[in-house]
């Protein structure tokens, strides 16, 4: 297992709304070619078979930047440390505008 | 062709019959007439349906439709489409949610399936597309089913289910995604199961690209920013329906008693919203890609009134809605309908505009104890559930219940049609009260569904403010802008509807909040998505070039201006609301109204249906 696994962002799963958000801004920005394909996503969200909460994950191909946790508007992750910089670095190879 | 970005680029059309599978290209043609989503559905429609085709038979094809935002990271572009020929209207039938964008990424915009498999059988469309045996959850109902399809295939996929009302061809059956986001209208479920369809899988590893990525993500940035503001602290307690219930009881909206009566005010006692969230833990939840957040899921508090409790809800209204009409009051009952017709697998609106005219039909002894097998039908939660399940078994008085309101009524006879509150068959909403672009959609609508663009009485700036959002020229706007109710209702109309299809066809969520936005910022972010040149006035165009091909699809069904009545009670019978008396609808006013409803959209202002030359320029092969 990676150390990744227990980086910078914490997972709230109560939080979590299941809407994926996190998962297409991964596939997007971590791809040279910017396409948006939840296979490719290094975060997973799979619901409970209850619904009740949904089962969030980092493959280990994540190096925790950051980017899913700016577009998770619900507050199911979060930084622990600031990863402005790596965000930054990251918009700057990819495409964001802030 | 090359593919355009956005888009997947392929339609997959499956024969259950023959279990043939094949792919079509999507044509750049369909692209730029119709967009998309619910728009291109139409199309595939109106070509792939025969007139004649039966809506349970397997001439008819059940059609899905995801449009070229869904897939990406635009907010709220997680809607798709459902189309078939409607076993309750007989009509086009349409229905929406937000759970199957997944589709794209296995590689396909929309999906035909016609044909009827020789046993139970479910669908799985990923990188490759099987059709699987699905004899070992046929007679299961709709969360038992997914569990099932999880289990096979894994909780990446999207899965959409039927439960016992689709199989047994409840005419108003619904199918339902991941466990509780509903495609409810026009009977989609019933069309799946006439076709031995117990569900639908779907996930993929193909990517979607967009034109411009840069500029895409500039405005999703925007949209994502603004979001947060559109939504008051009323709907962030409440989250989506719940918000509405003050506003839509204090409206009249809420029919009691088959819409003899309107529940007043002394409702909101009842439906106490702070009673409930204190009996609950409320979490929420989103459909695909969607930062708001509108849907529930509840449990109920230990030793509280709603104890057990354990329930994924889409609209928290609906079920109130549906339930009052059936004389049914209280939290415990109203959810646990939201549970059954969820689970069933039962359109709400419709099967409670059933449930109250059976009660009624006893009530006036049109049927009897005779036809009930000893049933006594009272405005109770016994007879309404009860009623709920043996129409999803069709049982005993069930079976003819589970024709839907026209059809039943007529086999009923002896009256019994009056007492069928429907448009075009499907179940409807109090139009007595007040006659808003919002209702009034609801007759001109194709499909009978009443029009997503809450649209009520928005007059003066704040109509022109709305105008100019959905970017209408002065002209226009000048042409909608007076009338009694402060704004041309008819003329409007056509406006909202069409505003309404713009974000159907682009994959789009209807929610107040998505509809705040100009039409000009989804014009660039289409645009930035797919590399073609767009503004709102396009959009605008493809929107209503979709909706009359709903019209032409019902024009060779035989549809007449007659067919966008109202129901016969609202013509005859006064309805009261908070001490006042409202006079039943007039008709010849409701003939003028939607006289120049079809002025508007340039139709044939007499019949009420398309031009010659707009039929032939729509339906061209
Ligand atoms: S931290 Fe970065 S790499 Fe890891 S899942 Fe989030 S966006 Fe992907
Ligand atoms: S973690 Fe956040 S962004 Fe990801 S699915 Fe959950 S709520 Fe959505
Ligand atoms: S606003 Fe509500 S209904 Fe619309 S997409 Fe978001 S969660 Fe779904």
């Amino acid at each position: 297992m990676s150390k990744k696994k227990n980086g910078r962002i914490t997972i709230a799963p109560d939080l979590c709304t299941g809407c994926l958000r996190c998962a297409l801004a991964c596939s997007f920005f971590t791809s040279p070619e910017k396409t948006f394909n939840l296979s490719n996503s290094r975060i997973t969200v799979l619901p409970g078979y209850d619904l009740r909460q949904f089962e969030i994950a980092f493959k280990d191909a994540c190096d925790q930047c950051g980017i899913c946790v700016q577009y998770c508007e619900f507050g199911a992750l979060n930084r622990k440390k600031n990863t402005d910089k790596i965000i930054e670095e990251k918009h700057e190879t990819g495409v964001a505008d802030e | 062709m090359n593919k355009i970005n956005g888009y997947a680029g392929m339609i997959l059309k499956i024969d259950l019959t023959t279990e043939s599978i094949s792919k079509i290209p999507l044509t750049e043609e369909l692209i730029t007439k119709f967009l998309g989503g619910a728009g291109i559905n139409a199309r595939l429609a109106y070509d792939y349906i025969e007139p004649d085709a039966k809506p349970l038979s397997p001439q008819n094809a059940l059609i899905l439709g995801a449009g070229p935002l869904v897939g990406t990271l635009t907010p709220g572009a997680g809607k798709t489409n459902i189309t078939a020929k409607s076993p309750s209207s007989r009509f086009i039938g349409s229905s929406g949610s937000g759970h199957m964008g997944m589709l794209k990424f296995a590689g396909y915009d929309h999906v035909m399936i016609t044909g009827k498999a020789d046993r139970p059988v479910y669908l799985k469309i990923g990188d490759e597309v099987e059709i699987k045996d699905a004899r070992h959850i046929w007679g299961k109902d709709t969360w038992e089913t997914t569990d099932a399809v999880w289990h096979d295939l894994g909780r990446q996929y999207a899965v959409l289910g039927i439960g016992p009302a689709g199989e047994n061809l409840v005419r108003d059956a619904s199918i339902i995604a991941n466990k509780y986001s509903a495609f409810a209208r026009t009977g989609m479920g019933a069309v799946m199961g006439s076709k031995n369809l117990k569900a639908i899988a779907v996930f993929g590893s193909k990517g979607i690209s967009v034109a411009d990525p840069k500029k895409f993500i500039k405005i999703v940035n925007k949209l994502c920013r603004e979001i947060p503001k559109l939504q008051d602290d009323n709907f962030r307690k409440y989250g989506k329906g719940l918000a509405h219930l003050e506003g839509v009881i204090k409206t009249g909206g809420l029919a009691y008693k088959n819409f003899r009566n309107t529940a007043g005010p002394e409702l909101l006692k009842v439906f106490d919203i702070d009673k409930l969230l204190g009996a609950i833990e409320r979490s929420r939840r989103s459909c695909f890609s969607c930062p708001v957040g509108c849907k529930h899921y509840m449990l109920g508090k230990e030793g509280g009134e709603l104890a057990g409790l354990a329930l994924p809800i889409s609209c928290g209204l609906n079920p109130i809605i549906t339930a009052i009409n059936c004389g049914i009051t209280g939290w415990p009952e109203v959810l646990k309908f939201a549970e059954m017709s969820n689970r069933l697998g039962m359109d709400q609106i419709s099967i409670s505009g059933i449930v109250a005219m059976a009660i009624e039909l006893y009530e006036k002894e049109i049927i009897t104890k005779a036809d009930t097998d000893g049933l006594k039908l009272e405005w109770n939660s016994e007879t309404f559930f009860r009623l709920v399940h043996d129409i999803a078994y069709r049982k005993g008085i069930g079976n003819i219940l589970a024709n839907g309101l026209k059809e039943a009524s007529q086999q009923i006879g002896k009256g019994a049609e009056y007492y069928a509150i429907h448009f075009k068959g499907i179940g409807g909403i109090e139009s007595r009260i007040f006659l808003s672009a919002f209702l009034l959609g609801a007759l001109t609508n194709a499909t009978g569904h009443f029009s997503n663009i809450m649209f009520f009485r928005t007059t003066g700036d704040e109509l022109v403010r709305y105008c100019k959002k959905i970017g209408m020229t002065e002209k226009e706007i000048e042409s909608v802008s007076s009338g009694p109710d402060g704004y041309n209702v008819p003329r409007m109309t056509k406006w909202a509807d069409d505003h309404s299809f713009v974000l159907e066809c682009l994959g789009i969520c209807m929610h107040y909040i998505y509809q705040e936005f100009d039409i000009s910022l989804w014009a660039d972010l289409y645009s930035a998505a797919t590399g073609i040149d767009m503004d709102a006035q396009g959009l605008f165009q493809a929107a209503a070039r979709g909706r009359d091909m709903r019209k032409a699809f019902n024009m060779r069904e035989g549809a007449t201006r007659k067919d966008d009545g109202v129901p016969k009670r609202f013509l005859s019978e006064p309805v009261q609301f908070g001490g006042k008396m409202y006079p039943p609808i007039n008709s010849s006013n409701l003939d003028a109204l939607l006289t120049e409803y079809y002025e508007e959209r340039g139709w044939d202002s007499n019949k009420g249906t398309l031009s010659t030359e707009r039929l032939e320029e729509l339906t061209l092969p």
